[in-house]
């Protein structure tokens, strides 16, 4: 993390449409820099960045933009906060003013903030209607011990949320210690460099400083935490387990096994939808590593009457997949799948964020040879070492969403030591 | 053999070149260079609107079989042998018009790729076992759908808005005649549909045309054509009253309402003035329902679009309320907003701003392989001609605001509508109980 640098670009030339695609990230600026008493702040700053200046109205400002052919829109996440433009290469020195003067001069009017905080209360209230959402979140909620982190937002909370708190926190953001840029346009770095300038010459820097991500909850047992939901037709899990660290040279061995077990034509898909038609999807995949170590994640969309079958048969694929004739012969076939895939590699918005990567997390940019290199070097001992590292199903966190007693009477029916807690979706906005 | 049957210039050097096999395939072929991968696409003229009554949901439920056996790949093979190959994105979905099947691969990989789809073309195995399990997939698929408030919301609108065209069908089919479909009729749908002269495969990337042909021809030439059962077009009376439909689904956190209007298909004169017209009331942040609906805070994930299939088309509204608004209020509002337009009382500025977007639409999707794959198969699938969906642009470019009020007033009319409300319970709509609102008109 300390090796990003504040004011870098990281272009890509793309000739083909006079199109050019900015985002300007102000680094370590995002969630993490609100209070549990401000849960939301930052995601409703970002919301009014283009609600109004001293000088324009939040209606005059949308127009200037659209009238040059500019999207544009702000937004965070758990450690940034972003702005993101689309617009005519044309009229670019044109959109990086207006940015430059709304960046300056954002007033957050009372008004436009009443109006954004209903709206925000009504998407928290509607998030609530999707199966999928409310799992990602519940997970999320769970492994960050239940805390305002992991929910969607906060109704309590944003009910509290003043201009001022807004007039405060952006004033850091828009000083924060690392602001860089990423752009795809058909102009060249120099000229992209001379806009940037504009926005960066007498930026203050004493703002929100880069600070790690707070560490994913360690689950030292099984532990069951189910969503309660009585009128799903459907089940839904996510289960997680610890992965590794970003800079782990594992991660390629990871890799390979993740994708032989859980892909689209993985071993997990095969057994349980293939062969069964117990669920829709049956996937394991990667809660990328940053600068916490990441997880190791399983999902599927059981029906209510085969979830019965599908829990159990689950539990027991991941605990003896390693040795599974069917899966090993899946992973001898992955040495040539990752090789074959480097040529995506070579996608311009693959290349912008790899190096972001490597300046965020020190996730090394390899050439050709130097991957399949890494490729090469995964093998059966690699495998056989690494699952028996992380693969510990002794330790699953496993969150549910559906049904809450039948839920609970299939994980007892398995083990009845297994801990079981169980809330309700609306502790995701409380 | 082939015909070169046309060129299609885009943008800069980029071009869709059009041809055409002796047995009636047809090829689009994209050179772009910029990353070592191609996008390969395959669409049929079958969709959910070709199906029989009573047959609801064969054309998805065959989608998924496709992905199973074929004379020589057994059970997973078929995708072990793309995903070994670098193959990535494999999916396909089933719309009222179209089946379309899609991968991405590395350059090296086309005559794999073209060698891969053939097979499924040609030589697809239905097993009944096999086919039995995978209607256990899709009816977990269908009550995944159903669970979302949205899904149910739209399957009811088009239930309700089209009384005898095959538009009002679910696509993924009821649960009854998911359970009900043979081997014989999935076998029966794959040679009637399935075959090369109702087809059109799309290869975009980097490729160069000359491979792209080469292994077509290698893959495909020998397929004989089919005679296609061409669907009967029922025609659809024309609406003379107002229907409403208010639904209770227990998902729904948040009131949600959508109204339609029935339309012609994208060949109608008019389909360029109502695309315009549904870019000037919702399409973007300064239209004037985002500006009376949602930059009041009176609803969100307020849009208004166009559906147009083969045969006929919808013009849409959506929108989610906000806590304590009426729907008597969004559509009140509504009406006043179809008035101003209709009135010309647009904005000049407004209009300059939509030509605006749909010129970056447009450069958006010729610089990602498959949404200029899209754009493109539209053509073949709505208007039997690749090069519509471009040739539209400048159609679009020459409508005027005179056009857009013509249309208001032809299409969006009071006495032809069809709403439907999702809650959790009535009373927050209306405050009654009933569950069927049919307005005066009727």
């Amino acid at each position: 993390m300390a090796q990003l640098k504040n004011h870098t670009i990281y272009y890509q030339q793309d000739r083909r449409v006079p199109v050019t695609k900015i985002t300007l990230t102000f680094a370590g600026a995002g969630d993490q820099k609100e209070r549990e008493e401000q849960a939301g702040l930052a995601a409703i700053t970002a919301r009014m960045l283009f609600h109004g200046t001293s000088t324009y109205s939040r209606e005059a400002l949308q127009k200037k933009f659209e009238l040059l052919g500019a999207s544009v829109s702000a937004e965070t996440s758990e450690t940034d906060f972003t702005i993101r433009i689309s617009c005519f290469t044309r009229n670019i020195s044109e959109v990086f003013s207006l940015i430059h003067h709304v960046i300056d001069d954002v007033n957050f009017p009372e008004e436009e903030l009443t109006i954004v905080k209903k709206q925000e209360q009504n998407r928290l209230i509607s998030v609530l209607q999707n199966p999928e959402e409310v799992l990602r979140m519940a997970n999320r909620y769970v492994l960050f011990e239940r805390t305002y982190l992991g929910k969607f937002g906060s109704l309590s909370a944003l009910s509290l949320i003043s201009r001022k708190d807004l007039v405060q926190f952006f004033q850091k953001v828009k000083s924060s210690g690392v602001l860089f840029l990423s752009v795809i346009s058909d102009l060249e770095l120099d000229e992209i460099e001379r806009h940037f300038l504009l926005l960066t010459s007498s930026r203050h820097t004493d703002g929100f400083s880069l600070e790690p991500e707070k560490e994913y909850r360690r689950s030292n047992e099984k532990e069951v935490f189910i969503v309660h939901s009585k009128d799903s037709a459907n089940d839904r899990l996510l289960w997680t387990h610890e992965g590794l660290t970003a800079s782990d040279e594992r991660r390629y061995t990871l890799s390979l096994v993740l994708d032989a077990l859980g892909s689209f034509e993985g071993f997990l898909f095969d057994q349980l939808r293939n062969k069964n038609g117990w669920c829709y999807g049956a996937y394991a995949y990667l809660f990328p590593p940053t600068t916490r170590k990441g997880k190791v994640g399983y999902y599927s969309d059981p029906s209510d009457t085969s979830s019965q079958h599908l829990i159990p048969r689950m539990l027991e694929l991941l605990e003896t997949f390693n040795t599974n004739d069917d899966f090993l012969q899946r992973l001898a076939e992955r040495n040539g799948t990752f090789k074959n895939r480097y040529a995506y590699q070579l996608d311009l918005n693959y290349k912008i964020i790899s190096a972001i990567n490597y300046d965020r997390y020190g996730i090394p940019i390899l050439t050709k040879e130097e991957y399949f290199a890494k490729i090469d070097a995964v093998t059966p001992e690699s495998v056989h070492q690494l699952t028996a590292d992380i693969f510990d199903t002794t330790n699953l966190t496993m969150v549910f969403y559906g049904e809450a007693d039948r839920i609970k009477n299939i994980i007892t029916s398995i083990d009845n030591s297994i801990p079981v807690s169980i809330f309700d979706k609306s502790e995701l906005i409380a | 053999m082939y015909t070169h049957s046309a060129s299609i210039p885009l943008i800069g050097s980029l071009s869709v070149e059009h041809f055409t096999f002796s047995n009636g395939l047809q090829v689009a072929v994209v050179e772009d260079p910029t990353t070592p991968i191609f996008t390969y696409q395959t669409w049929f003229k079958a969709g959910s609107a070709d199906e029989h009554a009573g047959y609801q949901g064969l054309a998805h439920l065959f989608e998924h079989m496709m992905f199973r056996k074929t004379k020589h790949l057994e059970m997973g093979e078929w995708e072990r042998e793309v995903n070994s190959n670098g193959g990535t994105g494999i999916n396909a979905y089933t719309s009222r018009d179209q089946t379309v099947y899609f991968f991405t691969f590395p350059n090296e990989k086309l005559d794999l790729a073209s060698r891969l789809e053939a097979d499924r073309m040609s030589n697809l195995v239905i097993e009944p076992e096999m086919f039995e399990t995978e209607k256990g997939a899709v009816l977990t698929e269908r009550n995944r759908g159903l669970d979302n408030p949205g899904r149910y919301l739209w399957e009811e609108l088009y239930k309700l808005a089209y009384t005898r065209h095959n538009y009002r069908y679910s696509i993924i089919g009821e649960e009854e005649s998911i359970k009900k479909f043979s081997v014989e009729e999935a076998q029966k749908f794959y040679e009637t549909y399935y075959s090369p002269n109702n087809s059109l495969i799309i290869v975009a990337g980097d490729v160069r045309s000359k491979n792209v042909l080469e292994a077509i021809d290698r893959h495909y030439e020998r397929f004989p054509q089919s005679s296609i059962s061409h669907r009967t077009v029922t025609t659809e009376p024309e609406q003379t009253e107002n229907r409403s439909l208010s639904l209770t689904h227990p998902k729904a956190t948040q009131r949600i309402m959508a109204k339609s209007w029935h339309i012609g298909n994208m060949l109608h004169p008019d389909y360029p003035a109502l695309y315009i017209a549904g870019k000037v009331l919702a399409g973007l942040k300064t239209s004037m329902l985002q500006q009376r609906l949602f930059n009041t805070g009176k609803a969100r994930n307020v849009h208004t679009d166009v559906f147009t299939g083969r045969d006929l088309g919808t013009f849409e509204f959506y929108a989610e309320l906000s806590q304590g608004e009426e729907s008597s209020g969004i559509e009140s509002i509504l009406e006043e907003t179809f008035h101003d337009a209709a009135s010309g009382k647009i904005d000049d500025e407004l209009f300059v701003i939509v030509k605006n977007s749909i010129e970056k639409d447009f450069y958006s999707d010729v610089s990602v392989p498959s949404s200029l794959a899209r754009l493109i198969g539209d053509g073949f699938i709505f208007a039997n001609d690749l090069a519509y969906q471009v040739s539209l642009l400048k159609k679009y470019t020459d409508v005027t605001i005179a056009d857009i009020q013509k249309v208001i007033q032809t299409y969006l009319i009071d006495g032809k509508s069809t709403t439907v409300y999702v809650s959790q319970n009535l009373e927050s709509f209306h405050g009654k109980s009933t569950t069927v609102y049919v307005s005066p008109a009727q």
